[in-house]
Order: structure tokens, then C-alpha cells, then sequence
């Protein structure tokens, strides 16, 4: 059967031109301003002192890769998952048993839990992506509890460490770290610095592509992209995929730092604490959520000392949502463009 | 030569029968029009030749070729696009990400269709910031783009008034006079339908009454009894 395209006589093509200008300029600019801030972040460890200040980054940063995970489905599809714990805790675990139980070494046994988690992640999307949005939302908080309560069951407590959790111990060194400097923030900063903003690049690549125009297009009218022949199925599979991924790295990269899983991990409450962190930050930006995440955990440690840290936290969470609904980072970008506006409408030569 | 033709198509709903026995021939390059009251079956229809929905009986065949189990994708992908009676568009992209998602980054194309129906100016602009009129004309051309032979435009005037909706009919004609596309167009405005198309079918409880040029059909007692009433 032919498919003949509509005739065209014009050749020249001025308006998709500045267009396509446009979009690559823009996709330069946000890859070099993520290169600066990957750079600036090395510079960490050498500019913060305290070790306590380093380990809320450090737990801030890793929080902001699960928040990331839950930011990236939320922004690309408009999808709220209860379940990111399942993919973070579930790697952790993985992680945690293949060093303890298999003696596998410390490297092999992240990338392991890491591609499990992923594998898993990409097997569960085949089934849930099908449904409509709230329910999605309920098969991940259902996921979610399943996986807490598969861990926590006593015949397999002698492998998980059931209630009482798994003390990691590791075999081997990672990337050059021994277990000591894996347990000193400022020491696998670098490590965990290096795969947050991967992960970041990794989303700003993804929403620039065609990929990620396509999950928009399925936000704002899945049955339209259908008539116009796309396959709305699978991309929302690599999506439910990569946000796996995203999560089982964050879960790694903190059993690796505190030597040790427990249910803690995958509990409600973890899931939630991704989603507030993804919104405080602003889930819009790929940087939202690791801001939200390092804030999070601030919050958290700074309320924690008066013994109300869920009544301060929740009083920082209610007013930081409704004084800036799109985050600090949606708030970073309205000062920007306030800024850039007045200089560019200051008179050249004026004072 | 017919494009499309259907071949006793049917449609049950429980006891319900929106369309029956319907046998539709829509030669290439034509405007068809298609009009009917309320409860005619005319979106069950478009509905059934989109592949939105499946026939409890009957053919559907598209140049030649047994589509009648084909999916929406696939007819999408050789030809067969459709607009619908409630504005379907993507409300938080630029008019030009969706026509380039839906003409897959044709952007000769996309400037082609854009110019056809007037929306070359409004390319940067969200499509939820534009006038329903404007959004209407957004809808029909992200069914034009992208390999379309057959644009299958269910009410398109739904809610325009009757300057917008002379001036879609007129873009509808242009592009398919000067590109050779061929329209099946769904639509109350009975005006509208018998000055613009070349062919025009009338549906009434869901069978065919009759299909013909739209003076033919206009003086024809039948559609004159059933449905446009003495005065017309």
C-alpha cells in the first residue's frame, strides 16, 4: 500500500530553522551548566569542614537520586508512584545479601543488585504501565509493600536478617575505596557526586530526545499520540525502566555508605520522602529534586535535635509548597528570568 | 476510484444497533460529506473507520486492501487519520512540538500544513493559550500531517462560527484540491457539507438514506421528509 506525502513546492524553510537553532543552543546550554555544576561539586569535600554537614549532603544527594527517579516519571508522564522504595530498598537489599550471604565483592554486587533492580523494574512496567494513572499509583504502593513484607518474612530472615535488618560487610574495595572510606562521606562523595549528575545528564538527554518528547506527548493526550501511529506501550516501559534504574543506584549508593539494609528502606515513608523531596526541589527540573533532597535532609537533621521533627518538618514542607508550588528550583528560574530581564532592559552606557 | 469503501458494516451495542448494513464508497481527492440528526450513527462511523472501534459485521477496505481488523496505528501509519468532535490536541506543547510529533519532524511538511490552515503565526504559542477556533484548526492539521491520504474530520465545526467555519471548510478543500488528499467529513452544519463537498451521504438511524452530489441529495424527498424538513 503507498503512502504518498503531501506535495511541497518551497524549499526555503526559515521558521524551522530558527527552531531547530533554538533547541540545540538550549540543549548546549543545559549540558554545560550541568558540566559546571558537576565541577563545582567536586569541590565539595575540600570546602565543607564538618563531617556532620557532609554526611546530610551526602544522605541529601542520595535522597535527591530517588527523588530524581520519582521526579522523572512525574514530569515526563505525570505518573505518582508510591513504590519508588521498592527499586532503592530492593537493590539495597540485593546488594546487601550478595555481599553477606555470597561473598561476592563489593563491585560486582552493586552493578548486580543495580541490573536486577532494573531487569525487575522493566518485567513490573510491562504489567503496570498499562493502567490509567491512579491505579498506577496504587499498584506501586502495592508493590511497594509487598516487597517490604517479602523481606520481612521469618523463613527468610536467615538471608534478609528479617527484622533486625543486614550489617554489610564488604569484600573488595570499590572503585578504589576501601569499606573505611566508603563510610566517610567526604571520601565517596566523589563516587556518589559523579553518579547523581550522570543521572541528571542522563534525564536532561532524555527530555531533550525524541524519547522524551513522546512521554509528554503521552501526558497530555495518550489517545492522540495513538491516532498520530505512535506505540504509547513501550516508551512508557523504558520510562517505568530508567526511574527503576535511577532508584537502584541511590539504593546501593547508601547501603555502600552505611554498611547496612534494613525494612526502614522500604517502607512507606521512604517512598513519600522522595515525592516531597522531588516536589520541595521541583520535580520539573532535573536539578529540582536533588536540591529537594539535600533540603529534605537538612530539615530533617536540623528539626530532628528539638525532638519534633515530624511537626517542623511538615510546617517547612506546607510552607515551602504554597509560597513556591513548582519548587525551588521553579523558583531559581523565575529569579533568573527576572534578572536577565532587567539587565536586558537597563539602557547600554546607563548607570 | 474509491479510497475507501465499506462494505455492509454494522454495529451492535447489546440490542442497540447504531449502524446497519452500511455501504460507503469515497472516491480519492473528493471532499465526502456526511450528515445526519443527532443519534445518526456518524461518529460510530468515524469511529469504525479510524479502527477506534471494531464492526460487529462488515469490510472496511482502503485502497484496495481489507483493513476492517487493522488497528488505529496501523491505519495511522498508511494514511488514515482522523480529527475529533471533541478538540483532542496536546494543551501543554508549542503548536510546533506536536505538529512535529505528529508529522515526525517532517518540517516542510508541518510549514506545508501549518500554512494550509492559517496557524503558521501561532506556531510558538501553547496550544492552551489559543482560541478555541484556533485549537479546532490545530486538531484537523495534526490529522493532516504525517503520510495522510484519507483525513477523516468528525464535526470539525463544532462550536466555530459561521465565518471560522467557511473559512476551515475552504482550507479543508484547498489541501485536498491541491494536494491531493481526500476528506470524509462528519458534520451538523448542513450548509457547510452541501457547499463545500463534492459527494454527500446522508445517515439517518444508522443507514444509509442516500449518497449522491449535494444538489441531487439536497432535493431528494427522502433526506428532504427525514431530515431537512420542508423548508429545505
Amino acid at each position: 500500500m503507498t503512502t504518498p506525502r503531501l506535495k511541497v513546492s518551497q524549499r526555503s524553510r526559515p521558521s524551522e530553522e530558527l527552531a531547530a537553532d533554538r533547541r540545540a543552543a538550549s540543549w548546549r546550554l543545559r549540558l554545560g551548566v550541568a558540566a559546571v555544576v558537576m565541577a563545582l561539586g567536586y569541590l565539595v569535600p575540600s570546602a565543607v569542614g564538618s563531617v556532620s554537614t557532609m554526611t546530610v549532603l551526602f544522605n541529601g544527594i542520595v535522597l535527591g537520586l530517588m527523588a530524581l527517579s520519582v521526579g522523572f516519571l512525574l514530569n515526563t508522564l505525570g505518573w505518582v508512584t508510591f513504590g519508588a522504595a521498592a527499586f532503592s530498598g530492593g537493590a539495597a537489599y540485593i546488594f546487601g545479601i550478595l555481599c553477606v550471604s555470597h561473598g561476592t565483592a563489593v563491585l560486582p554486587s552493586a552493578i548486580s543488585a543495580v541490573l536486577v533492580a532494573t531487569v525487575a523494574s522493566l518485567l513490573i512496567g510491562l504489567i503496570f504501565v498499562r493502567s490509567k494513572a491512579l491505579v498506577f499509583t496504587i499498584l506501586t504502593l502495592a508493590l511497594g509493600q509487598m516487597v517490604l513484607q517479602l523481606v520481612s518474612l521469618d523463613s527468610l530472615s536467615n538471608t534478609t536478617g528479617g527484622s533486625n535488618g543486614l550489617v554489610v560487610n564488604y569484600h573488595g574495595s570499590f572503585l578504589g575505596l576501601s569499606s573505611a572510606a566508603l563510610a566517610k562521606p567526604g571520601q565517596f562523595w566523589y563516587v556518589a557526586w559523579t553518579l547523581v549528575m550522570l543521572a541528571v545528564i542522563a534525564v536532561i538527554i532524555i527530555s531533550t530526545s525524541r524519547l522524551g518528547r513522546l512521554l509528554r506527548g503521552i501526558r497530555e493526550n495518550e489517545p492522540r499520540l495513538q491516532h498520530s501511529g505512535y506505540d504509547t506501550y513501550w516508551p512508557k516501559v523504558l520510562a517505568f525502566g530508567f526511574a527503576g534504574l535511577l532508584g537502584a543506584v541511590a539504593g546501593v549508593l547508601q547501603a555502600m555508605s552505611i554498611a547496612f539494609v534494613s525494612t526502614d528502606l522500604l517502607t512507606f515513608g521512604a517512598s513519600g520522602t522522595a515525592i516531597v523531596a522531588a516536589l520541595i526541589g521541583g520535580y520539573r527540573s532535573p536539578y529540582g529534586p536533588v536540591i529537594g533532597g539535600v533540603l529534605l535532609t537538612y530539615g530533617e537533621n536540623f528539626f530532628g535535635s528539638s525532638g519534633n521533627l515530624f511537626l517542623y518538618t511538615g510546617i517547612g514542607i506546607v510552607v515551602v509548597l504554597v509560597a513556591f508550588p513548582g519548587g525551588i528550583a521553579d523558583l531559581a528560574g523565575m529569579l533568573w528570568r527576572l534578572g536577565v530581564t532587567r539587565v536586558r532592559a537597563r539602557p547600554a552606557g546607563g548607570r | 476510484m474509491p479510497i475507501l469503501q465499506t462494505h455492509g458494516v454494522s454495529v451492535r451495542y447489546g440490542d442497540v444497533r447504531a449502524l446497519t448494513d452500511v455501504s460507503l464508497s469515497v472516491q480519492e481527492g473528493h471532499v465526502h460529506g456526511v450528515i445526519g440528526p443527532n443519534g445518526a450513527g456518524k461518529s460510530t462511523m468515524m469511529n469504525v473507520l479510524s479502527g477506534a472501534q471494531r464492526a460487529s459485521q462488515g469490510r472496511v477496505m482502503f485502497d484496495g486492501h481489507d483493513i476492517t481488523s487493522r488497528a488505529v496505528r496501523w491505519r495511522r501509519r498508511h494514511g488514515i487519520s482522523r480529527s475529533f468532535q471533541r478538540t483532542s490536541i496536546f494543551p501543554g506543547m508549542t503548536v510546533r512540538e506536536q505538529l512535529a510529533l505528529a508529522s515526525r519532524d517532517d518540517t516542510v511538511q508541518m510549514r506545508l500544513v501549518a500554512g494550509a490552515f492559517g496557524l503558521s503565526g501561532l506556531l510558538d504559542r501553547q496550544a492552551d493559550t489559543l482560541a478555541y477556533g484556533d485549537q479546532r484548526r490545530v486538531d484537523i492539521a495534526l490529522a493532516a500531517v504525517g503520510k495522510s491520504r484519507l483525513l477523516l474530520l468528525d464535526e470539525p465545526a463544532a462550536g466555530l462560527t459561521a465565518q471560522e467555519t467557511a473559512d476551515l471548510f475552504g482550507h479543508v478543500c484547498a489541501l485536498a484540491r491541491e494536494e491531493g488528499l481526500t476528506a470524509l467529513i462528519v458534520e451538523h452544519d448542513v450548509e457547510a457539507v452541501f457547499g463545500s463537498c463534492d459527494v454527500v451521504t446522508v445517515l439517518d438511524l444508522g443507514e444509509v438514506l442516500t449518497s449522491g452530489a449535494p444538489d441531487a441529495v439536497r432535493t431528494d424527498p427522502d433526506v428532504i421528509k427525514a431530515y431537512l424538513g420542508t423548508a429545505g
